[in-house]
């Protein structure tokens, strides 16, 4: 029972962090209107880059401040180069994406080598009762939701109006003077950041090499998927509740479990709401 | 309707494998002759699935099941190597209804996930596996299934595998000329169009999976007979992407360009000897530059059609 609890607090903590990933790549699926098979290698990238700054014994948060920066920089750069002269759907530039998070796992490897890497947590744990909470995980959510909160806030004021406007109806968006083009730059760049600082958060948790992306992409895919691409509430939620399953799955099976149980979820929700991955407003 | 005389230079180039196959004598490049005519088999199978519409992201599925079909039943002696390629094909074919139940009613984005999804599950799976092989020892997990080496000489083996490949094609432009064919071009051109002339489109998506998913299966089996093996990598996402980079290359929908490409393409990867990692980064920049590459030409096209519309509110 004990242990069960222990694995509740923890799943929770990590679906927690994994929330920002979520949210991040529910915004490009629904301002740039295409799902982002690249977020793993973002989320990648940003783990690399927190394992590169530990190896001068500074903390994962310290690390996700340059994570952060070469999300927005690249994100933006794939959005402006690649992106933006994609056409023919989702697909086409899901193609796109996925392409570039193959190229990304050749660049990791090329740096990083192919030798796996880990991170280590640089706080004393947290003693609660006879519970273990994890402080360097605890302060990751604890900046994942001042994060969301800010975006929750900031939807409404005006650049929120013309990101909600895009989402709506870019065409009228456009006639209604919003640079369209601009506000996909940004959220892509923006969705890309969030992943590579959730990647950073998460870094301590996970087994750092080439390949990685792909889990974290399966992950969170299934937590956008279950959640429903237009309910940032679903949303929190279905991160919460993937985080726990796969912690569950990963503990008590092995961690390839849990690759396979987030597939399944993807594939399940895909099947049972179609229009999902379409990112349409709800 | 293509005209006959096409259809036949059609069906001459594609007997150009078996014609490399028969006047090569060297043992070396008869190996990768073989490999190259199943490689080439399996981008037909997933050019007759594109030809209906549809593009799957996860088209190893039918062509690791195949395989992992063949190399159990041969490796365990249940059936002789020659029929157990065809277990192969009829494992691809189940892949393929599995793959047509899930997804020929999705759009084509959630397809392309779904059929990725599944996938990369049976791979993961199949990374896991461990089963009980001849003589009491645990096979399966990284290393793969063995199973028996058919047929044993490298000259036999590639005429047997690109007989296979003119076999398929020549068969897959019998069908793309049928009532089938023109009810699947007819679904991929215009889906709405095709369902008001009374078209099953969902019923003919579905024949689309099961025709590709035995194909593939039956490349599937093929690779393992000639290889002596079946391994995870089979039903990793390399397969899949060498599939829709070689088609797209040599013209999705074509049969015949496709199956150059990949057979070309295969023996050139083979007899180069890049590693995995290369591969993939070489498939994924082909990938990139190929969709580029078209949506410049939807936006000629677009800026034709549309000439007011501006190019950010699309």
């Amino acid at each position: 029972m004990e242990a069960a609890f222990q694995l509740l607090i923890g799943g929770t903590l990590t679906g927690a962090e994994y929330a920002l990933a979520a949210v991040g790549m529910v915004l490009i699926l629904r301002v740039g209107r295409g799902v982002n098979l690249a977020h793993g290698a973002f989320m990648a990238l940003g783990a690399y880059l927190a394992y590169q700054t530990s190896m001068s014994g500074r903390s994962i948060f310290v690390g996700a401040v340059p994570a952060a920066a070469a999300g927005l920089v690249l994100g933006g750069v794939v959005e402006r180069v690649l992106m933006r002269p994609v056409r023919g759907g989702p697909l086409a530039r899901a193609v796109v994406l996925l392409g570039l998070g193959i190229l990304a796992e050749e660049g990791f490897l090329l740096v990083w080598g192919d030798s796996p890497h880990s991170v280590p947590f640089r706080l004393a744990p947290l003693l609660v009762g006879r519970m273990v909470i994890n402080t360097d995980q605890a302060i990751g959510v604890a900046i994942t939701a001042a994060l969301l909160g800010t975006m929750a806030l900031g939807i409404r004021t005006r650049p929120g109006l013309a990101l909600r406007a895009v989402i709506a109806n870019p065409e009228i968006a456009e006639l209604s003077g919003i640079d369209v083009g601009r506000v996909r730059t940004i959220t892509f760049a923006g969705g890309c950041a969030m992943g590579a600082v959730a990647g950073a958060f998460l870094s301590p948790l996970l087994t750092i090499s080439p390949t990685m992306g792909g889990g974290q992409l399966a992950l969170t895919l299934a937590m956008v998927l279950v959640g429903g691409a237009g309910r940032i509430g679903g949303i929190l939620a279905a991160s919460l509740g993937v985080g726990v399953a796969s912690t569950a799955v990963g503990f008590y099976l092995t961690p390839a479990w849990s690759d396979i149980l987030a597939l399944l979820l993807v594939a399940a929700a895909i099947v049972s709401h179609p229009q999902g991955t379409r990112g349409r407003c709800r | 309707m293509m005209r006959s005389g096409a259809g036949l230079w059609q069906m001459a180039w594609g007997l150009l494998p078996l014609g490399i196959v028969l006047v090569s004598r060297d043992r070396f490049t008869l190996s990768i002759l073989a490999v190259a005519s199943t490689q080439a088999l399996y981008v037909v199978s997933w050019d007759v699935l594109s030809g209906s519409g549809r593009i799957s992201l996860g088209h190893a599925l039918p062509f690791g099941c195949g395989a992992y079909a063949t190399a159990l039943v041969s490796g365990w002696g249940l059936v002789p190597p020659a029929p157990a390629i065809a277990v192969g094909a009829l494992a691809g074919i189940a892949a393929g209804a599995l793959q047509a139940a899930l997804g020929a009613r999705l759009p084509r984005i959630g397809l392309a996930i779904v059929t990725l999804a599944v996938a990369e599950c049976a791979h993961e799976i199949a990374g896991m596996l461990q089963i009980a092989g001849p003589g009491g020892l645990v096979i399966g997990e990284e290393a793969g299934v063995t199973a028996t080496v058919f047929p044993a000489d490298e000259t036999a083996a590639a005429r047997l595998a690109a007989a296979a490949l003119t076999v398929a094609v020549i068969g897959v432009l019998w069908m793309v000329r049928s009532r089938l064919g023109l009810a699947m071009r007819t679904v991929e051109a215009d889906d709405r169009g095709a369902t008001a002339s009374g078209i099953d489109v969902t019923r003919i998506r579905e024949v689309a999976f099961v025709i590709a998913g035995g194909l593939a299966g039956l490349a599937g089996g093929l690779a393992a007979s000639l290889a002596g093996r079946a391994a995870p990598p089979m039903l990793s996402l390399e397969p899949s992407l060498f599939a829709i980079a070689a088609a797209g290359i040599g013209g999705r929908g074509s049969i015949v360009g496709p199956a150059l490409t990949a057979f070309a393409a295969s023996a050139a990867l083979q007899w180069f000897d890049l590693p995995v990692m290369a591969r993939l980064a070489l498939y994924a920049l082909v990938l990139i530059g190929m969709e580029l590459t078209a949506s410049r030409g939807r936006r000629r096209r677009d800026a034709r059609l549309h000439p007011l519309r501006e190019d950010g509110a699309r």
